[in-house]
């Protein structure tokens, strides 16, 4: 009896922590197999000689030649002035959408979504199509007469800066916009009641905790940027290449296997710094939105020192901006306003450009897709369907456009049915070693993307999965799962539990409940976790390149080979093609979010 | 008395909503006053018109005998005690308390001394290095009262400080609330929904609903003086009676500590006959309801008699007040 009586609690509770992990184990196994072996092989294999003799050889001739040198201090200067530009540009549009009434919100907030569900390569089209010698700016600068001779705005470092901030500043703007929504605002009500001016409340205590989600949005730009190669690619000069670029290289014309592999660890080893030191300094949770305000004050020492240091600067820029604001109201016509007037007509100017430059270049590949001129050249002459009818007549381009689409359809399933069940989990459970898991299942999304395709490249070639389509939704799933993981979080968070309880309490069972209750409330998200997962396939470049084959055409492959080749209109058709279906994807989350607002 | 505190025909709606009609108020300097009032009477929206947080639609603030209606909240003076206390999440508690004294550019010795007097004043010498969410509600709640009067405004308006906190502390932060008043000899305007905690604390009850000043007095002008049935009910338990013929008023009430239950040969100058229905004994007093043959209840409250033979349900009874405890309530006038 004693022996039953004792055994029997410690197996229901087994079975019970049992259930507790076993949704989080699809998940966590998918991620071990096809993204952390590949990747570990990767670096294993770097130090192997192409006939499988150990040797330290590559990374002697990293060492050796400078170049290599030179090629890792451009990419690390590259990421942070892109970070930097991000940052600057993205906290003015991020305050504005965090600080007007939440009915103009949405509105300004969609022209941020649109850039962000766009391709990256529709995108860097767009840039060629703006900033080309025939492009929109020199050729209207020329017609204007202020320029003689077109001016060099691609294929240089503006050009990438602008096609990499433009990439980039969507993100970081959602990053700091989750963090800065979640700011009381009564905080700002109360430093002003304490006698602190707009400006000064703003520096001293709006800034210092919004800085969490600054400092996450820096950390993603900047790791996305150290393996970002579109485009450098494609805007910049063929001299002043980046590591993704080298590798590349090294894989496709070098056929340098080993070699690459070695420059995909020093790229992987730049990152994890990055990661590492960021995680000790302010937490990986902050990804998520989580915000640990007030973190630095808490260490003894050095982190202490440096809170008290940054306060004082703060500090001093905010009397700084007191002081000139007095000194500005002294200059200008002053009109003593009334109280509640607040227009802050900087900030809106700040803000709107910011929005114009992320939402409107892609809106001048339109005209050029019906344009007869053969050069992408602006402004568009005529009009023609001619490049839509190469388009659909071209059996290789429908071909990935299907084949990219069902291949998307099926990563966003797959991820919604590994992610799903994980982030109830981590979202609702407390489950032992949960910032681990987390930060597994956000790694691919900082990881730059190269690195996971080339591991997933040996191993498949070791499997025969290469150019299969399984093997592009498998690799596709590996970046499409963080954005489901993190989007159905944030929906979790926002979701009130004592509903679900509220239900169980009026006699609803648990399935019933979550029928009846939590998925109704839920839907919304659900389909904007689908449709980023979607977006997020159909755009990915890195699997395309070395997962499909020759014999497996995908859009954004197809379109970068185009690109780095001859660049017609027709890329134009296929551009507008794609924004048409993102644009009908965001309608339909619009619609399925205002109509569950209605409902609720 | 100086007059601290003038509203003159303020008003304040949010769209089709009017959060306050026109309203005029006066507070005379060091005064304690409540604004007791149900939820969503405009309690709040009153005192952020005060502090400067929103702007009012007509009339105007005069704070000092100045014209202030468009000066802006830092510059009014007014401290400001939130409903969820509002302290910044990442300062520390002594942080917390120095901002305001920062914002004044005063010298960094004055204030570390101001602050260190401040936490004694609080009883919270010890909490200085911790961040806010590392105390209790309670605490949370006195290092809010600290802030605000470190830099000892005239004027402190405090929107339900005390919601959160439960019985026992609520008790002893109203003597401590009282006690600052006194010390600093400031202004308060408090804003509670209880209306015990408002009888206790202040010497005027503004008492408001929907959105306008139902009656402004002391504590015992609004329980023995209500204007209105609506300040009768809000206020106390109120028996409302049949007016006598005579008299002009709508309706007419009685406290239930002015109905006695009449003994034998006891005289008043009003006496009903009626059932009792039930009778509870609450220690010093006993709570009496009992039914009229017109169907009306009234509650009686009387001092517990020990000697006097026991009551039971169903059986009957006289009731009987005195005319100078019968108060005549205004016809409620169309809104
Ligand atoms: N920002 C706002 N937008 C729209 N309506 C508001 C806003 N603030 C208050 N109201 C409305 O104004 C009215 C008065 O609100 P107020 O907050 O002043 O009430 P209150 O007396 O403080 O209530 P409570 O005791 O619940 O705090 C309410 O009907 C409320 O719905
Ligand atoms: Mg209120």
């Amino acid at each position: 009896m004693t022996v039953i009586a004792t055994e029997l609690p410690a197996t229901r509770a087994d079975r019970r922590l049992l259930a507790r992990y076993l949704p989080l184990v699809p998940a966590v196994a998918f991620l071990a197999i096809v993204f952390v072996i590949p990747v570990a092989q990767l670096l294993f294999l770097s130090f192997f000689d192409n006939k499988g003799v150990p040797t330290v050889a590559h990374y002697e001739r990293l060492v050796a030649n400078t170049t290599y040198f030179q090629v890792v201090l451009n990419t690390l200067s590259y990421s942070a002035w892109t970070t930097l530009f991000c940052i600057v540009g993205g906290y003015p549009i991020a305050y504005l959408i965090a600080t007007i009434s939440a009915r103009h919100r949405n509105p300004l907030l969609i022209w941020i979504l649109v850039p962000l569900w766009t391709s990256f390569l529709v995108r860097v089209l767009a840039w060629m199509v703006i900033l080309g010698a025939q492009g929109v700016i020199n050729r209207t600068l020329l017609s204007l007469g202020l320029i003689e001779r077109p001016l060099d705005l691609i294929y240089n470092f503006f050009g990438v800066m602008v096609g990499s901030v433009h990439a980039l500043m969507p993100i970081a703007i959602l990053m700091m916009l989750s963090v800065m929504l979640n700011i009381d605002r009564s905080l700002s009500s109360a430093a002003s009641t304490l006698g602190a001016r707009k400006s000064m409340a703003f520096w001293r205590v709006y800034f210092p905790l919004s800085l969490p989600g600054v400092a996450a949005s820096g950390l993603m730009v900047f790791v996305t940027a150290l393996g970002f190669f579109i485009a450098p690619q494609l805007l910049g000069s063929p001299s002043n290449i980046m590591l993704a670029q080298l590798i590349i290289v090294q894989l496709e014309e070098a056929l340098n296997w080993e070699f690459a592999a070695a420059l995909s660890v020093v790229l992987l080893a730049a990152t994890i710094l990055v990661v590492v030191v960021f995680d000790r300094t302010l937490g990986l949770s902050s990804l998520t939105g989580e915000v640990r305000a007030g973190a630095s004050t808490r260490k003894g020492g050095l982190g202490r020192l440096s809170g008290d240091l940054g306060r004082q600067l703060v500090s001093g820029i905010g009397w700084g901006s007191v002081y000139a604001g007095m000194l500005l109201g002294k200059i200008l016509p002053y009109r003593r306003r009334r109280l509640g007037e607040e227009r802050r007509p900087f900030l809106w100017i700040l803000g709107l450009i910011g929005i114009a430059f992320l939402a409107l270049p892609t809106f001048f590949l339109i005209p050029i897709s019906v344009s007869e001129n053969r050069f992408l050249a602006w402004p568009p002459e005529g009009f023609t369907w001619q490049w839509y009818q190469i388009y659909f007549s071209s059996a290789i381009w429908v071909d990935a456009t299907f084949r990219s689409i069902g291949v998307g359809l099926a990563t966003a399933a797959l991820s919604m049915v590994l992610g799903v069940p994980a982030a109830f989990v981590l979202a609702r459970q407390r489950v032992i070693g949960k910032s681990v898991i987390i930060s597994l299942m956000l790694l691919p999304m900082v990881l730059p993307h190269i690195i996971v395709a080339v591991g997933l490249f040996y191993l498949y070639a070791k499997v025969g999965l290469v150019g299969t389509n399984i093997g592009l939704i498998i690799g596709n799933t590996i970046f499409s799962l963080p954005y489901v993981v993190i989007t159905v979080m944030a929906v979790l968070r926002n979701y009130d539990e004592r509903l679900d309880q509220a239900a169980w309490t009026l006699g609803a069972t648990r399935g019933v409940a979550f029928r009846r209750i939590t998925l109704p409330l839920l839907k919304a998200g659900m389909v904007t976790a689908f449709l980023f997962a979607f977006v997020k396939a159909m755009d990915e470049l890195a699997i395309a390149l070395f997962v499909a084959d020759a014999g497996t055409p995908l859009l954004p492959k197809q379109l970068w080979q185009e690109m780095s080749y001859k660049i017609d209109p027709s890329l134009a058709a296929v551009s507008t093609l794609i924004l048409v279906i993102v644009g009908l994807s965001i309608a339909i989350v619009q619609i399925l979010n205002s109509f569950g607002a209605k409902r609720s | 008395m100086k007059t601290k505190l003038r509203l003159d025909q303020v008003a304040k709606s949010y769209g089709s909503v009017r959060a306050l009609r026109p309203t005029t108020l006066d507070v005379p300097e060091g005064e304690f006053l409540t604004l007791l009032g149900p939820s969503g009477s405009g309690k709040s929206t009153l005192l952020q018109i005060l502090a400067g947080l929103t702007a009012c639609d007509h009339g105007d603030v005069w704070i000092d005998g100045r014209l202030s209606t468009d000066t802006p909240p830092h510059d009014r003076g007014i401290g400001l005690i939130f409903q969820n206390y509002a302290l910044f999440p990442h300062l520390t508690v002594a942080q917390n308390i120095a901002f305001p004294l920062e914002m004044r550019r005063l010298p960094r010795a004055e204030i570390d001394r101001r602050v260190a007097r401040m936490l004694e004043v609080v009883q919270l010498p010890h909490v200085g290095d911790r961040l806010p969410r590392e105390l209790s509600g309670g605490q949370q709640q006195r290092v809010a009262f600290a802030r605000c009067s470190v830099y000892e405004p005239s004027i402190i308006l405090m929107d339900e400080p005390l919601g959160a906190l439960d019985k026992r502390l609520r008790d002893d932060m109203q003597t401590e609330i009282r006690r600052l008043h006194k010390e600093l000899g400031a202004t308060i305007l408090y804003v509670t929904h209880d209306q015990e905690e408002a009888m206790a604390m202040s010497d005027r009850i503004c008492l408001m609903n929907d959105g306008g000043i139902a009656q402004l007095g002391t504590p015992s002008e609004i329980y023995f003086r209500p204007r209105s049935v609506f300040a009768a009910e809000f206020v106390g338990h109120a028996n409302f009676i049949a007016p006598t013929p005579a008299s002009a008023t709508s309706k007419c009430m009685v406290r239930p500590e002015n109905i006695r239950l009449l003994r034998e040969g006891e005289k008043a100058d009003t006496v009903v006959d009626a059932i009792l229905e039930d009778t509870i004994m609450l220690g010093a007093f006993s709570r009496h309801v009992a039914r009229l043959i017109t169907g009306e209840r009234l509650v009686a409250v009387n001092w517990s008699d020990e000697k006097g033979a026991p009551h039971h349900p169903g059986e009957t009874v006289r009731l009987g007040w005195d005319a100078c405890n019968t108060v005549h309530l205004a016809a409620e006038v169309g809104r």
